[in-house]
């Protein structure tokens, strides 16, 4: 028999809810936000439901909506600024706070901005192509290979990592 | 680090994120919603459907939909209106009850994460003859900011607007006074670990101000801008003695890839509300501004443009804002009611601004900042 529109959401939803909550999680670092993001883009899809199943690949339509509206979250946060004859301060960390690795690379993720972050959750988390990536966030190739060689120089150079990598 | 160390070192924290189950009701519900903002945002000829129907999505968007720009407030005319706290053995829940014109309203809400996908997410509930014919719920996160005493929202029909608020533990009692010279005191209710109050008044109802008290005295006042169907927005929160931004108003506007956008701003005391032809939306200030500018917030035109509203210093004559595709905006702030703003539009979303630089009069780089 074949499904309504709703059973084959629901259907969708159960297979992908996790998945797109992790994503979300690396976008975000913090569960409750993830949650919420991917609750509604969940919801925005089944707005669009039809047209989402015309596009012949769902994942990618909610991924992009995650990723969007994790973008949008600024709405509610000051938008972290940098004077021009500064440099940003770096995070300082207590070098006796015992973070175990997940939480150093989240630490470490944290600490990149929300596009870079996105490319390496994109690229090197879910393995997407620079063009599959740049698709996702609605900008160029070119712009995901220069933010991804930025965050990998960054996450290097990372004291959160190197002191997790020391452990 | 290579990339095979960080996918692994990836795929180790993410996959440990153990996420609560899936509410697909939820999601469905939230999706009606929105698919009945989309038909009504496009159901011009139809301006009163549609105002009704983008009331219900828009505040889950964060932005409220008012009517079109000079259609006047619904006149509530003569009232009466009462707010008293639940007694000593009322359900766990009920946050306030009272009267409009004598008929009776109530307002509770649920346990935190009761029928919601998220934990820190709860039901609200509005009902009784005073509020209207039928029972009304929405979900929300109740919170307050650190920096302010009370942080509100609103349920709303055709007859009336319970305003709702989370407070500050100190806070012991909030004074809401109404056009028509009512007073209403309110009284936090300890529920499910928050503080909360509410109220209802007859829609078209103007609130002039609400001051929240503390045992030892006055915290602060929210003087709320009022949109066109008469629904408050708070903002901001002056401390006593303070003035707060001067009354004025400016409208920016430009063309964004052959579509001509328009956006009004209103400064007050209440801080600053920005409205499109269909929404609207008041925007937290910092007390004080940085060096250079901020950006604010969003709101979606009705061409489904994201307008981006923002405030910049007073030595900044020139932004310019360079987008991902290295093209680049140029925005000259306005000063509105003493404070100077700006209004740029981008496509469906902030993706593409990439950096920002502020320059001052005499062109040099005052500050700048990536998103």
């Amino acid at each position: 028999m074949e499904q309504g529109p709703d059973e084959e959401f629901r259907e969708f939803v159960h297979g992908r809810w996790t998945a797109m909550v992790r994503l979300a999680y690396g976008l975000t670092g913090d569960l409750g936000h993830a949650e919420d993001v991917v609750q509604t883009a969940f919801a925005k899809a089944y707005a669009a439901w039809p047209k989402v199943i015309r596009t012949g690949n769902p994942d990618a339509y909610v991924r992009r909506i995650v990723v969007n509206e994790n973008r949008n979250r600024f709405r509610k946060q000051q938008v972290p600024e940098r004077l021009t004859d500064t440099m940003p301060e770096s995070v300082a960390l207590d070098a006796n706070h015992d973070l175990d690795d997940r939480s150093a690379l989240m630490a470490a993720l944290r600490a990149l901005g929300p596009r870079q972050r996105a490319v390496v959750v994109l690229r090197y988390w879910l393995d997407l192509t620079p063009a599959e990536t740049a698709a996702t966030l609605n900008c160029s190739v070119g712009t995901v290979k220069s933010q991804a060689s930025r965050a990998l120089a960054t996450l290097r150079e990372s004291t959160e990592l190197v002191d997790g990598d020391r452990r | 680090m290579n990339d095979s160390n960080l996918y692994e070192r990836l795929d180790d924290a993410l996959t440990a994120v153990a996420p609560a189950p899936a509410r697909v009701d939820v999601m469905i519900r939230q999706g009606k919603r929105i698919r009945w903002r989309r038909r009504a945002t496009t159901a011009t000829s139809v301006a009163a459907v549609m105002i009704v129907a983008a009331v219900v999505a828009a505040a889950a968007l964060g932005q409220r939909a008012v009517p079109a720009r000079g259609t006047s407030a619904p006149a509530a005319g003569s009232f009466t209106v009462m707010v008293q706290p639940p007694g000593p053995h009322a359900a766990p829940g009920l946050i306030a009850t009272g009267t409009i014109n004598g008929k009776s309203w109530q307002f509770s809400v649920a346990r935190p994460g009761t029928d919601v996908v998220e934990s820190y997410y709860q039901q609200l509930t509005a009902s009784g003859p005073g509020f209207g014919p039928r029972q009304v719920t929405s979900v929300v996160k109740l919170s307050v900011d650190s920096l302010e005493p009370a942080h509100f929202g609103a349920m709303e029909n055709q007859h009336a607007v319970i305003q709702y608020a989370a407070v500050q533990g100190d806070v012991a009692r909030l004074l809401v006074a109404l056009t028509n010279g009512a007073r209403l005191t309110l009284h936090p209710v300890a529920a499910f670990g928050a503080h909360l109050v509410a109220f209802a008044a007859p829609k078209g109802a103007v609130i002039t101000s609400v001051t929240a008290y503390s045992a030892s005295g006055e915290i602060g006042t929210a003087i709320p801008y009022t949109f066109g169907d008469g629904v408050p927005g708070f903002a901001a929160w002056l401390k006593p003695g303070q003035q707060g931004l001067s009354r004025a108003d400016a409208t920016f506007s430009g063309v964004f890839q052959a579509k001509a956008w328009r956006l009004t701003a209103y400064t007050g005391p209440w801080g600053v509300c920005v409205t499109v032809p269909t929404a609207g939306s008041c925007l937290p200030m910092s007390e004080t501004m940085p060096l250079g500018m901020q950006f604010l917030g969003a709101i979606t035109s009705p061409e489904n443009r994201q307008l981006v509203f923002g405030s910049a210093s007073a030595l900044v004559s020139r932004i310019v804002v360079t987008l991902d595709d290295h093209s680049a905006i140029r925005v000259a702030p306005v000063m509105v009611g003493g404070q100077q703003f700006f209004a740029f539009s981008t496509a469906n979303d902030m993706n593409h601004v990439f950096d920002w630089i502020a320059y001052d009069a005499a062109g040099h780089r005052v500050a700048s900042g990536q998103y």
